[in-house]
């Protein structure tokens, strides 16, 4: 066998060609496992004397989709542990729970959560498994009703006590890129309340199975959708807990390895078959993709000739800063929780986007112009929700409101919201 | 159906930013208005003071110059303005848009600069294109373009120069720093005025928040007078993939290119230890500038070599990190092969004027 064709590290066959390398199956695998294992170093068998094996000290939630890439970090992990236990009779170093936000009622799965879950459950048996209800993130929450002006202001039409549910809350918004962020501000919700709960009995740190070019990805749909601010949270690597907005330590694994290569490392190590699509697939037409499928196609497709650009913008990404760390008086976004400067945004927004006509210039045209105005103010006298406090939003979740015509939203109760209204 | 504005015209247009029917009137206030808060939010202009237009005879640069003379004159601004021309010498292309920018000169009552490369460098760039192929030709181009700019401000005695850039091409910045990984430009793309730290001249983009589409209906529906060709030597391919990609995401969404100079205001780096090197950079050149206060507008130094200042090119005087700055590097480049292409023969006509020879030839068949 020629040197081209032989694996780079052991002279085996090559069963893939990346990196502008040959690997055989078992380089490969090790390769891959060795990029998640620096990043869980602080995962190791923990001695208190020689022989004498402490229990384990930290949780690993890893959030799965059924999707191939956190499907690979889940088996990197559980590998670890299956090796952990072969090594020292049983011993771990870590505790392995994987949570899957069950978002079939709004993108139904090819197949049913439970069986998947119990098909993993077989396979990885030192993980546990959580499944967690999409409409868990209403229970308990009143609902709160917005609505938005011809600018960018927006109002609260209402407040009920009631919660809204999956789908009434889906079927006010009109555009497949504003339904998606609404569903990602809520599963990533929802895991990090799922993390802070098992972080109360073992410290927890959420590691996410995004890949390299899957991180791309978020940089830059975050970017288009003026979400730019949070790519130093969720594309950024937290391993010291006070850095993280969330208030846990949060890993990216798979940050150096790219999507490409992960249905390879699945196939070698004979997991490919337990990964599970949704079932609606990417339309064919651009004009109806929404942000993030556009921006996976894009990717996919300028990868075939610039291999490294994925890993270029994940290193550009990590550069930067949150840019409200210095601020102050920043308060939450009702809808997705990030910090806002109120007002910051829709005062930029409506000196760039004015909205004031130009005078009437015939009698006519006068005569209109007075018979709208009127209409108009008699309309907002009836409107009885006027003193309803304004909403505060970030720019991101400004945008995407604009996509509905009402929006009903769970009002999450904060901490500090039960401190106002409690403490005497 | 009446327009959503003032409700009392018919609607004409869609409104490329919002979608909204409008009328004409109510387009026109609103991209104008949008422009003036752009200038005044950042008190861009002062009165008294003489600013260069960038014009190619486009439709950015010629509705840029339309609209600060409506402006300038609306508000009261008090500015003084000069059309500034750099001619690339590319026959076919530029010799046409001149044109163009002449007429916009007895158009709009302004006084016109014009700056040619071969005046300035001995090379224009349909020999420089013919010298080194099609790779690359966009570097010197825009090396030599922004010398140019500069000297050309120099020379008239300004240092403050308004470009035609619109949101469009800031969203492609923001998104081409990120993709090529180009961190240093990365938070300071999107600013309005671009820094004094290699250019003596103020640089800004007043119509960085108009869209592309809306400046071509301003010009259209304000019969504007422009030239509407791009230049022949295409640029870069990658470049290519994220103006595509811009495309593709206003169909989707028409507010994502704010959307994405929104982020791109929010970019922060991570602050680095070796700025202090830089830092230092920035203050020299700006004690530099400082003893010509003379009407509150600093007048741009002179481009020497023989004021033997620090940060200059020893050859050409521009301003330099190093010792020789980098339009000098390449003319020695281009220099170094002049001899080889002189005899080919005298006819210096580059690309562009073969193929629009060809158009020509192909209509009239």
């Amino acid at each position: 066998m020629s040197a081209e064709s032989t694996c780079r590290r052991c002279d085996g066959p090559t069963a893939i060609k990346t990196r502008q390398a040959n690997f055989c199956q078992p380089c490969f695998i090790t390769f891959i496992q060795q990029k998640q294992r620096k990043a869980m170093e602080g995962c190791k068998v923990l001695f208190a004397r020689p022989g004498c094996v402490l229990p384990p000290a930290i949780n690993i939630l890893v959030p799965i989709s059924f999707g191939q890439s956190s499907l690979a970090l889940l088996d990197m992990a559980h590998a670890q542990l299956e090796e952990q236990a072969k090594t020292y009779e049983n011993a771990a170093g870590f505790t392995l729970n994987a949570v899957f936000i069950d978002c079939s009622e709004a993108d139904p799965l090819e197949k049913e959560p439970n069986q998947i879950i119990s098909e993993l459950e077989k396979r990885f048996a030192h993980a546990k498994f959580t499944c967690i209800p999409l409409s868990k993130a209403f229970e308990g929450a009143s609902s709160v009703t917005l609505k938005h002006n011809r600018d960018y202001t927006s109002f609260v039409s209402g407040i009920s006590e009631e919660p809204t549910s999956v789908q009434q809350l889906l079927s006010c918004i009109g555009t497949k890129s504003a339904r998606e962020d609404i569903i990602s501000v809520l599963q990533r919700h929802l895991i990090i309340e799922e993390a802070k709960k098992q972080n109360e009995s073992l410290p927890t740190t959420v590691a996410w199975g995004h890949n390299a070019t899957r991180l791309a990805e978020l940089t830059l749909s975050l970017t288009i959708k003026g979400r730019g601010n949070r790519i130093h949270a969720q594309v950024l690597e937290h391993k010291n807990p006070k850095d993280s907005i969330s208030g846990l330590p949060e890993i990216h694994p798979l940050n150096d390895v790219l999507s490409y290569e992960i249905p390879f490392y699945n196939s070698f190590r004979n997991v490919s078959d337990l990964a599970v699509d949704t079932v609606s697939k990417p339309s064919q037409v651009t004009k109806n993709l929404s942000i993030d499928q556009l921006m996976h196609q894009y990717f996919e497709n300028i990868q075939t000739n610039f291999p490294s650009i994925a890993s270029t913008v994940v290193r550009t990404a990590a550069k930067l800063d949150d840019p409200n760390a210095a601020k102050q008086g920043l308060t939450p976004c009702l809808i997705c929780a990030s910090p806002v400067d109120p007002n910051q945004s829709l005062a930029w927004l409506t000196n760039i986007t004015v909205n004031e006509p130009a005078a009437p210039e015939t009698e006519e045209e006068e005569e209109l112009s007075k018979k709208a105005h009127m209409e108009k103010s008699q309309e907002k006298t009836g409107d009885a929700d006027r003193h309803l406090p304004v909403p505060n939003l970030c720019y991101g979740c400004i945008i995407t409101i604009r996509d509905t015509d009402s929006f009903t939203f769970p009002k999450r109760a904060s901490k500090q919201d039960i401190l106002d209204e409690f403490t005497l | 159906m009446l327009c959503v504005l003032c409700e009392c015209r018919k609607a004409m247009l869609k409104r490329p930013k919002t979608l909204q029917p409008i009328c004409k009137p109510c387009f026109y206030n609103v991209f104008e208005t949008e422009i003036h808060n752009t200038i005044v939010e950042s008190n861009l202009f002062f009165p008294g003071e003489r600013v260069a237009i960038g014009a190619s005879g486009g439709k950015d640069s010629t509705v840029l110059a339309h609209v600060m003379k409506t402006l300038n004159e609306r508000y009261n601004y008090g500015v003084d303005f000069v059309l500034l021309s750099i001619d690339e010498g590319i026959h076919g292309y530029r010799d046409d848009s001149l044109e163009t920018v002449k007429r916009n000169k007895v158009q709009y009552d302004m006084d016109l600069e014009v700056v040619s490369y071969s005046e300035l460098y001995g090379w224009s760039m349909d020999q420089i294109v013919a010298q080194i192929g099609n790779k690359n030709n966009c570097t010197y181009c825009g090396v030599f373009r922004r010398q140019a700019l500069d000297r050309g401000s120099a020379k008239l005695g300004i240092a403050h120069i308004v470009t035609g850039h619109n949101a469009d091409d800031m969203a492609e910045t923001v998104l081409m720093n990120l993709l090529r990984g180009d961190t240093a430009r990365l938070d300071r793309c999107t600013e309005l005025v671009t820094g004094s730290d290699d250019s003596p001249v103020k640089r800004s983009k007043p119509l960085k928040y108009a869209y592309e589409k809306e400046i071509v209906l301003y010009a259209h529906y304000k019969k504007l007078d422009y030239f509407s060709t791009e230049c022949t030597y295409s640029p870069e391919a990658f470049r290519g993939t994220a103006r595509t990609l811009i495309k593709n995401l206003e169909a989707i969404r028409p507010s994502t290119i704010i959307d994405i100079i929104h982020s791109g205001e929010a970019f922060v780096l991570k602050k680095k230890k070796e700025k202090k090197g830089k830092g230092s950079v920035v203050v020299k050149a700006k004690v530099e500038e400082k003893p010509v206060p003379s009407g509150g507008c600093s007048v741009p130094l002179a481009f020497d070599s023989s004021l033997g200042l620090s940060n200059r090119c020893t050859k050409c005087g521009y301003l330099s990190h190093n010792a020789v700055c980098k339009a000098c590097v390449l003319l020695e480049g281009l220099n170094a092969g002049r001899a080889k292409m002189q005899i080919e023969g005298d006819s210096a006509d580059g690309a562009a004027k073969n193929i629009k020879t060809l158009e020509k030839l192909a209509l009239s068949i």
